[in-house]
């Protein structure tokens, strides 16, 4: 069954981040926006689902993440060929630009900084990725 | 006198002497001539007796003869008898003469010559007679007289001489004195010039101790970049002897190398020590411009470095490089930037999840809320957005003072900025019904290569606050104007101005004046240290100016030759 889901792209987002409250309010606002999420709390963990087969729409990523750091969860899933294509927003508190250009050298599709971002333009940057309107 | 007694006293002495010498010269002689004549009367006597034989004997012929013969004996008898009285009398006459013309004179001039001696040539002889010897008594007056002119000439001469003697000896002892004086000076000179060296040597050992005991590694170098001198801190530092590294080259005893990495060697020539032989400027080097010697173990110690050129006069005899290892003060510029980069991401997660619930709850996610819970959210909501401002200013500054912030200038229109800062303060402004007057002294006024990110942050300071101080339905007015080579903006409000007793604190960390306070509580006092940190940063200057307290008008200059890129890990936006 997992190969079966391997090939399949899921509508869904994959959202890893350590932080229980961001976690639930990303749960409750996207649910509210009729977006399914999946959610991985360490950076093993997200790398265990997304090598089981797991194909996620987009991924939005922690950097300081327990276990394995949010780069070097993007370093591995750009470089496996299966998941490099998944689109990769990094959504993080890390405003440094070094920490930015970083994330978006190794592939992200944006850098954000959750604490200057409203959370309504985020349901819409997601939307956009989504394809939905 | 007593000369003259003694003369005539040995005088008559010798006279006496002489007289009976010579009376009894006389008196034999007179016997003697006695006898002669009687010897010559006794033959005339013979002769008589033997003419008168004849005669009686009647040799007539014979007798005439004879006759004659005895007259002729008688004759001769009587004349030889004669000469000889004579010829004794004029020997006695003669002895006489010798005595008195001769001998007396003689004896005479003795005395006196042992009576001149004896008087120091003080004695006049008085001449006695008119003969030969009186001459000789002139000549002696004479000599004497000569003598005691030579010696009165000698003496005066000797005054003379002895005046100028004196002279001498006073010029002497003035020179003596001077000798003295120079003595006591050149004494002087000498203790002071030991003082001198002492305190030279003091100087030196102080240097010495200076050098030796500072914790700063110190080398120069000759114009070549040869080892001239390395103090003892720079030996540790270095692992490196004096011995080994003086007369040897700066790159042999410790290449410099450049970068986060420490991997790029810097030639000789680019060396800040170098550039201060060269360019007789000094050069200091900072934490974050990564400079790190390489060293004889192999290692790369981080340095902060600072060089100087030595002048001999107008002559580069070389530099002197100061530096410091910095490998502690790295480590902790590290761990400082961690903390900053850890206490922004840590204050920021939970101010997160506030911001996204209370966007929620103002969005109705969660169900409607009623006209009380809204309000609240709502304040909740504000206080959360004040302390992200409040967070990311405070990163900011963080980042400016640790020197992190990259400088990326690109031309910037001032007008534009001005326009975008107004636009991104329109709810402020509007919300006081206030009205931005922006004048510009020139229609092309220049665009300038700076850093857009600082300029924004710059304005939109002085902007906000003007809006905030600034009574409703005011009017903030923002002016341009070119002074030489500096762009001169002003950011004026008719608001509550600037208490005099605030007026020098008003640029300082965390500072709000009173009447900020009580007109808008909420203010970190962090906004116009930004501004002041950014434009001095950037070369210019800012000041304001507040008119008895009522309103203010704030000033900044930026160079119109604009801003240097520099390297920085991170963008002034948070």
């Amino acid at each position: 069954m997992p190969k079966e889901i391997k090939s399949k792209k899921i509508d869904e987002v994959f959202i890893v981040e350590d932080d229980a409250a961001i976690d639930k309010a990303y749960s409750v606002k996207f649910a509210h926006e009729g977006i399914n999420v999946k959610i991985a709390e360490d950076g093993e963990e997200a790398l265990e689902i997304l090598n089981k087969g797991y194909f996620p729409s987009l991924i939005l990523l922690d950097l300081m993440l327990p276990k394995k750091s949010g780069f070097e969860v993007l370093e591995e899933i750009k470089q496996n060929p299966k998941l490099k294509d998944i689109p990769v927003l990094i959504l993080t508190n890390l405003a440094q630009e070094v920490d930015a250009s970083r994330g978006l050298t190794l592939g992200a599709k944006e850098y954000l900084v959750k604490a200057d971002l409203r959370i309504e333009d985020l349901v819409k940057k997601v939307k956009k990725y989504l394809g939905k309107k | 006198m007593d000369n003259k007694i003694e003369q005539k006293k040995s005088g008559k002495t010798g006279h006496g002497l002489v007289f009976f010498y010579f009376l009894g010269t006389f008196i034999f002689l007179f016997i003697i001539s006695g006898f002669i004549f009687y010897q010559y009367s006794t033959q005339i006597g013979i002769i008589i007796k033997v003419e008168q034989a004849a005669a009686a004997s009647g040799a007539i012929g014979s007798h005439s003869h004879l006759s004659a013969f005895i007259s002729q004996a008688k004759v001769f008898a009587i004349i030889g008898e004669a000469l000889v009285f004579l010829f004794f009398l004029l020997i006695s006459l003669s002895f006489l003469a010798v005595y008195k013309y001769f001998l007396q004179p003689l004896k005479r001039l003795r005395g006196n010559v042992d009576k001149l001696l004896s008087s120091n040539f003080e004695y006049k002889i008085e001449p006695v007679s008119k003969n030969a010897f009186n001459y000789l008594d002139d000549f002696l007056n004479k000599v004497i007289e000569k003598f005691q002119q030579g010696k009165r000439a000698v003496e005066e001469s000797n005054v003379q001489r002895g005046k100028e003697l004196d002279k001498v000896i006073g010029k002497l002892w003035k020179e003596n004195l001077d000798m003295q004086e120079k003595e006591v000076v050149l004494a002087k000179l000498l203790k002071e010039s030991k003082i001198l060296e002492e305190n030279l040597k003091e100087e030196k050992d102080f240097v010495n101790a200076i050098l030796a005991c500072m914790d700063e590694g110190l080398f120069t170098v000759d114009p070549n970049g040869n080892i001239t001198y390395i103090n003892p801190s720079a030996e540790k530092i270095l692992e490196v002897s004096s011995a080994e590294a003086v007369g040897k080259n700066l790159e042999e005893i410790a290449p410099l190398y450049l970068g986060v990495e420490c991997n790029n060697r810097l030639p000789l020539a680019d060396r800040p020590i170098m550039k201060s032989c060269k360019s007789r400027k000094s050069f200091a080097t900072t934490l974050s411009d990564d400079y790190c010697f390489l060293i004889k173990s192999g290692k790369k110690i981080a340095v902060i470095l600072a060089s100087s050129p030595l002048l001999r006069g107008d002559k580069v005899i070389g530099a002197v490089a100061t530096f410091r290892n910095v490998n502690t003060e790295k480590r902790l510029d590290e761990a400082k930037n961690s903390f900053i980069s850890i206490a922004s991401h840590q204050m920021r997660t939970p101010l997160t999840s506030m911001r996204w619930f209370s966007e929620m709850l103002i969005s109705k996610d969660a169900g409607a809320l009623n006209k009380e819970q809204g309000q609240y959210v709502e304040q909740v909501y504000q206080g959360i957005l004040r302390m992200t401002s409040l967070l990311d200013l405070l990163l900011q500054i963080a980042r400016i003072e640790a020197g992190r912030v990259k400088v990326e200038p690109t031309q910037v229109d001032f007008k534009k900025i001005i326009k975008d800062v107004q636009a991104s303060l329109k709810p402020l402004i509007s919300k006081k019904n206030q009205k931005v007057k922006v004048i510009f002294n020139s229609a092309d006024f220049p665009s300038v290569a700076m850093d857009k990110e600082m300029v924004w942050q710059v304005f939109q300071n002085l902007l906000s606050n003007a809006s905030r101080y600034a009574p409703v339905s005011g009017t903030i007015t923002v002016t341009a104007e070119l002074k030489d080579d500096m762009a001169e903006f002003s950011v004026a409000d008719k608001g509550i101005g600037i208490p005099k007793d605030a007026q020098d604190r008003i640029f300082n960390k965390f500072y709000r004046a009173g009447n900020a306070i009580k007109h808008v509580p909420e203010g970190s006092g962090l906004g116009l240290y930004l501004v002041k940190s950014l434009v001095e940063g950037w070369g210019g200057k800012v000041w304001f100016k507040s008119p008895k307290s009522k309103g203010a008008i704030f000033y900044f200059t930026v160079p119109v030759c604009g801003m240097t890129p520099k390297e920085g890990e991170v963008g002034l936006k948070v």
